[in-house]
């Protein structure tokens, strides 16, 4: 209760609020203590929000948390054995399916959902305390959503790491792989077109940008993309064809600015991009087996620390 | 979608410095929800925007794509075979449905219409051939162009394949309801259906008729096409005074008497039957039947060879009316039984029920009296004063050739269905004067229109059209 000293904002919420809350969670049902639940309110109130903000946000903020799901995790990390039965029957047969949609394959779904139970189990101790992963829970999304996105960030985490011993395995039995992977042309690129394209880019929104990274360098689908912004597919679709158009009429401009003409700014482009064809085609030729998440980005970090 | 300039790629990458920290799954999971206020969703779209692996994570985490939201319903794939879709498919069919009706009645009052719903009628043979499940009736057009049919035009049943093509107009609009995918293939038949009887047959047997026009449309179309003016009086007159259809087949009263053995056989056809398994049985059948012709009572099986003609006719109409769905789909396999039973299974011999033929046969000259065909002149008066309750007859023979069905027994009792056995047609062979009275012991159809009944007495009666002449050497 030591935080409540930084931002009585919150604290003050949190007691206006609690009476309604508490009932809106279900705690009894669960096990949880109406005090721990407002301390957690307090603990997660205070995360997620500044010093500086007022009462009223701070209201706000509690009242869009989803305080029953929250209160099922906590008590479910305070140890309370209904919590958990609740919690199994609910997400149990969710949380193998999410994870066989991450993972792809059952073994390792089977995997990777054991091993996150372990996790919110909490067998990892902490000072001779037993932690659960729920308690990093704070019901700002659906218990649901959060269980795949922790599911999917394990997976991101591991790929990683299996993925560089595969590669290098791989790199040294193969030199041909090695070979053929090498020969990507360090542009020399003229430093106008580099700079004006970082211009360019710099100027872009974070959706934009978003936008671009997920399309262009993750291999996402429009679909994809447009579930993650929750937007329709189409918006997407127009959205990226205006980014690429305007990039180019940009970088061209910002070539022009540089001291080239319009003709030596759109063949620096033009080369570039029959560059990119070719470098696409290979690409493919390459990687016949899709990869389980996006190559691209793997790829993107090797070259990034040569170059 | 454009191509992008390597350069852009490239700069893309190396300006998105992988941010050591990495936003905590709390946040993500809230901006994968649209749950985030925006000052904070901005946060988090410039982290997204330059990292790769929380892209990643937040791709990887979007939830299966049936529970997104309904802003996103429409990126489902295949729009087909949806509710709406069969909705309209629905309505679609209904309103052909009507519309051919309307034509009907229209053409029905026009005297000389009927070659133009023969013709029509040929278009629906053509129909048949298109529509996948009816097998048997791809057999029965083959058969039928391949014989010619005798100039003798029977009328009778003539008639009876005009309203057989009734009954599917029920059924196809039961199906459509049903929102089954024939369905619009099925509502076009209609078109060549008359439309006084249509609706008087409709009335009467709903929901049955799965493609059942399909096998009876060839049969009919061939006749006429051949016969045309030979056969246009009697249609003429029929279709001219729909009313006295009606008054033939008065509704309400009868049905009750064949509807419940109708749709039942409707629901049973599912299963195709090997029609090789029927040839077997029927052959097993025609030797165990002679071994068993000492048996009979003659005289007894005279009288109950006869169908009660006044009490059957009307709901020997309606058995015509609604040839239903039955034969079209499966070809049953036939026994005997000692007893003279006829019996049909459906699946294949695993399970047998008895045929009723006479309560669903027409003797055809009881409908017929003004234009005797040489079939039934001899016998429409015996037929008409038999009994009702006459006993049964026993059955020697039977013949199936897909759908076509012939089955024979004590006294000269000859039926012929052509929708393997749903409805039966007595068939009265007779020769110069002559009919077959005797026992039929064995019969042999080598295809729907030449075959052979040959009787315990010896006698060998041939027809070279389906039964419509007989010939006795």
């Amino acid at each position: 209760m030591s935080a409540t000293t930084q931002n009585s904002a919150v604290q003050s919420a949190v007691n206006g609020l609690l009476p309604e809350l508490y009932a809106k969670s279900g705690c009894e049902q669960v096990g949880l203590a109406r005090e721990s639940f407002a301390a957690i309110l307090i603990e997660v109130g205070e995360k997620h929000t500044t010093p500086a903000t007022s009462e009223k946000d701070a209201r706000t903020f509690l009242l869009s948390l989803r305080v029953e799901e929250l209160a099922l995790a906590r008590a479910c990390a305070a140890g309370h054995n209904h919590a958990w039965e609740l919690f199994l029957t609910r997400y149990r047969e969710k949380l193998y399916l999410s994870a066989l949609r991450i993972a792809r394959q059952d073994a390792a779904a089977r995997e990777l959902a054991d091993s996150l139970y372990a996790d919110l189990y909490g067998t990892t101790t902490r000072a001779g305390e037993r932690f659960s992963k729920l308690t990093s829970y704070t019901g700002r999304g659906s218990l649901e959503g959060w269980l795949r996105t922790v599911l999917a960030q394990e997976y991101v985490n591991r790929y990683r790491r299996t993925k560089r011993l595969v590669s290098l395995e791989e790199e040294s039995e193969e030199g041909v792989q090695f070979a053929a992977a090498e020969p990507e042309p360090t542009v020399t690129a003229d430093s106008r077109l580099e700079s004006a394209t970082d211009e360019a880019l710099s100027a872009l929104s974070p959706e934009d940008r978003f936008v671009l990274s997920s399309y262009y360098l993750d291999g996402r689908t429009l679909a994809e993309i447009a579930r993650m912004l929750g937007v329709h597919e189409s918006t997407i679709s127009r959205k990226l064809d205006k980014l690429a158009k305007s990039l180019r009429k940009k970088i061209l401009a910002g070539m022009m600015q540089r001291g080239m003409t319009r003709r030596q700014a759109e063949e620096a482009l033009e080369v570039d991009v029959r560059d990119l064809r070719l470098n696409i085609r290979r690409n493919l030729a390459q990687e016949s087996p899709p990869a389980a998440f996006s190559e691209k980005s793997a790829e993107a970090r090797p070259r990034e620390r040569s170059g | 979608m454009l191509e992008l300039a390597k350069i852009v790629r490239e700069r893309l990458k190396i300006t998105s410095p992988a941010p050591e920290d990495h936003l905590d799954a709390d946040l993500l999971t809230a901006f994968a929800e649209q749950s985030l206020p925006a000052p904070e969703r901005h946060q988090v779209m410039t982290h997204l925007a330059r990292c790769g692996d929380c892209r990643e994570v937040v791709a990887l985490a979007l939830p299966a794509e049936a529970q997104m939201p309904s802003v996103l319903a429409h990126d489902a794939r295949s729009g087909w075979l949806r509710w709406p879709v069969l909705g309209w498919a629905a309505a679609l069919a209904a309103i052909i449905l009507m519309g051919s009706v309307g034509i009907l009645r229209y053409q029905a009052r026009q005297p000389g219409s009927d070659i133009s719903q023969l013709v029509s009628r040929d278009k629906a043979a053509t129909v048949a051939l298109n529509a996948p499940p009816t097998s048997t009736a791809l057999q029965t057009t083959a058969r039928q162009t391949m014989t010619p049919q005798a100039p003798t035009a029977p009328r009778a049943e003539m008639r009876e394949n005009n309203r057989a093509h009734q009954a599917p107009t029920m059924g196809a609009a039961a199906n459509t309801f049903a929102g089954s995918s024939p369905v619009l293939s099925q509502s076009r038949r209609p078109t060549h259906s008359n439309a006084a009887n249509a609706i008087a047959s409709a009335g009467r047997v709903p929901g049955i008729g799965y493609g059942s026009g399909a096998g009876f449309g060839p049969r009919s179309a061939q006749p006429a096409s051949q016969n045309g003016e030979a056969s246009t009086p009697a249609p003429q007159r029929w279709i001219a005074t729909p009313g006295t259809v009606a008054k033939q087949n008065p509704g309400p009263a009868n049905p009750r008497q064949n509807l419940p053995a109708a749709p039942s056989e409707t629901v049973e056809v599912s299963a195709a039957t090997p029609q090789i398994q029927t040839e077997q049985a029927q052959a097993g059948q025609t030797e165990q039947s002679q071994t068993e012709l000492a048996q009979l009572d003659f005289d007894a099986a005279v009288g109950k060879a006869k169908p009660a003609a006044q009490a059957a006719t009307p709901s020997a109409e309606e058995a015509r009316a609604n040839p239903s769905a039955v034969h079209a789909l499966v070809t049953p396999v036939w026994t005997i039984t000692a007893e003279g039973e006829l019996q049909r299974s459906l699946d294949g011999g695993a399970t047998w029920r008895e045929v009723n033929v006479e309560g669903n046969s027409v003797p055809p000259a009881s409908f017929s009296t003004q234009q005797e065909t040489s079939r039934a002149k001899k016998s429409a008066p015996k037929a008409s004063s038999a009994p009702s309750s006459a006993t049964k007859t026993v059955f020697r023979a039977v013949c199936a050739n897909g759908a076509e069905t012939w089955a024979g027994g004590s006294g000269g009792a000859l039926y012929h269905s052509i929708d393997a056995g749903g409805h039966w047609i007595r068939i009265v062979p007779s020769a110069a004067g002559v009919v077959l009275t005797g026992d039929i012991g064995a019969i042999e159809f080598a295809d729907s229109q030449h075959g052979k009944v040959t009787t315990t007495s010896a006698e060998t009666w041939t027809t070279g059209d389906g039964g419509n002449t007989w010939q006795k050497p």
